[in-house]
C-alpha cells in the first residue's frame, strides 16, 4: 500500500509506545499513572493521526504555502489573544476577584491557547485566506 | 509629524499626567491602576518619539513580506509558549518550585513576550521565514 514515510512512522512507533504502556500498566505495580497515561496517550495521539492523515491525505503533500501561512495567521491571532487573557487574569488575580490555584491557571490558558488556534484554523480555513 | 503620531503623543501625555495627579492629589490611591496609566503614558510617549525619528514622515515599512515575517514569529513563539506552559505545569506537579498563581501568570507573560521579541528579531534579521 501507498503510505507516505512519515504516515508510516506513525503507525509504526504509535502501537509500540501504545503496547509499552499497556505492559507497564498490567506488570509494574504501582507505576506512577503520569508516565503511563503519557505513554499511552502519546501511542493513541500517534496513531490516530497516522491514519487520519493518510485517509484524507494519501500520498499527497499535507501542507503548501496556503496552509502554512493559515497556520501562522491563526497562531498569531491566538496569541495575541492568550496574551490578553493572561493580562485579564494577572488583574483579576491582584485585585482578589478570582481565587485560583497554579493548576487552574495553567490549564486555562493552555485551554485558551488551543480553543482559540482551533477556531481561528477553522475560519481561516473556510475563509480560504487570511485577508 | 504624523496626525497618528500626535494623537498618540496626546493621549500618552494624558495618561501620564492622569496617573500622577491621582497619585499626588488622593493620598493612598497607589495602586496597580495608577502604576498602569503612568506606565501605559510613558510607554506611548516614547514610542512615538522613537516612530518618530526613525520614520520621521515616511510611511513605516509595512508588506506583505513584513507582515508574513511577524506572523511567523508570532507563530513560533505561540509554540514556544505552550511548551513553557507545559513545562511549568510539570515543574508545579512535582513541586519542584513552589509557586502561586501570581507567579505563574506572570512567568508565562514573560517567557512568551521574551520569545515574541527574539523571534521577530531573529526573522527581521535573516529577511525571510524559511
Amino acid at each position: 500500500m501507498e503510505m507516505t514515510r512519515t504516515n508510516k512512522q506513525r503507525l509504526i512507533f504509535g502501537p509500540i509506545v501504545l503496547l509499552i504502556g499497556v505492559v507497564l500498566l498490567i506488570f509494574w505495580k504501582n507505576a506512577p499513572s503520569i508516565i503511563i497515561s503519557g505513554l499511552m496517550a502519546g501511542g493513541l495521539a500517534s496513531i490516530i493521526n497516522g491514519i487520519y492523515s493518510h485517509s484524507k491525505y494519501g500520498v499527497q503533500a499535507e501542507s503548501d504555502e496556503r496552509t502554512r501561512k493559515i497556520s501562522a495567521s491563526a497562531a498569531t491571532y491566538s496569541w495575541f489573544i492568550t496574551l490578553t487573557f493572561v493580562g485579564v487574569l494577572a488583574y483579576l488575580n491582584e485585585f482578589g476577584l478570582l481565587e485560583i490555584t497554579v493548576k487552574k491557571v495553567l490549564s486555562n490558558i493552555i485551554l485558551v491557547m488551543i480553543g482559540t488556534l482551533i477556531l481561528f484554523y477553522a475560519y481561516f480555513a473556510r475563509k480560504g485566506d487570511v485577508k | 509629524m504624523k496626525d497618528k503620531g500626535r494623537y498618540r503623543l496626546l493621549l500618552g501625555i494624558f495618561f501620564l499626567l492622569a496617573g500622577a495627579a491621582s497619585e499626588i492629589i488622593w493620598e493612598g490611591t497607589h495602586s496597580p491602576i495608577t502604576s498602569a496609566s503612568i506606565a501605559v503614558g510613558i510607554i506611548l510617549i516614547v514610542g512615538t518619539a522613537i516612530r518618530h525619528y526613525k520614520y520621521g514622515q515616511e510611511e513605516e515599512e509595512k508588506d506583505e513580506r513584513t507582515l508574513k515575517l511577524a506572523a511567523f514569529a508570532l507563530a513560533n513563539a505561540w509554540l514556544v509558549t505552550l511548551v513553557f506552559l507545559l513545562f511549568l505545569f510539570l515543574v508545579d506537579y512535582y513541586k519542584l518550585i513552589e509557586m502561586t498563581a501570581f507567579d505563574a501568570i506572570m512567568f508565562t507573560l514573560v517567557a512568551t513576550n521574551i520569545a515574541a521579541a527574539i523571534f521577530q528579531w531573529h526573522f527581521k534579521r535573516r529577511g525571510d521565514v524559511e
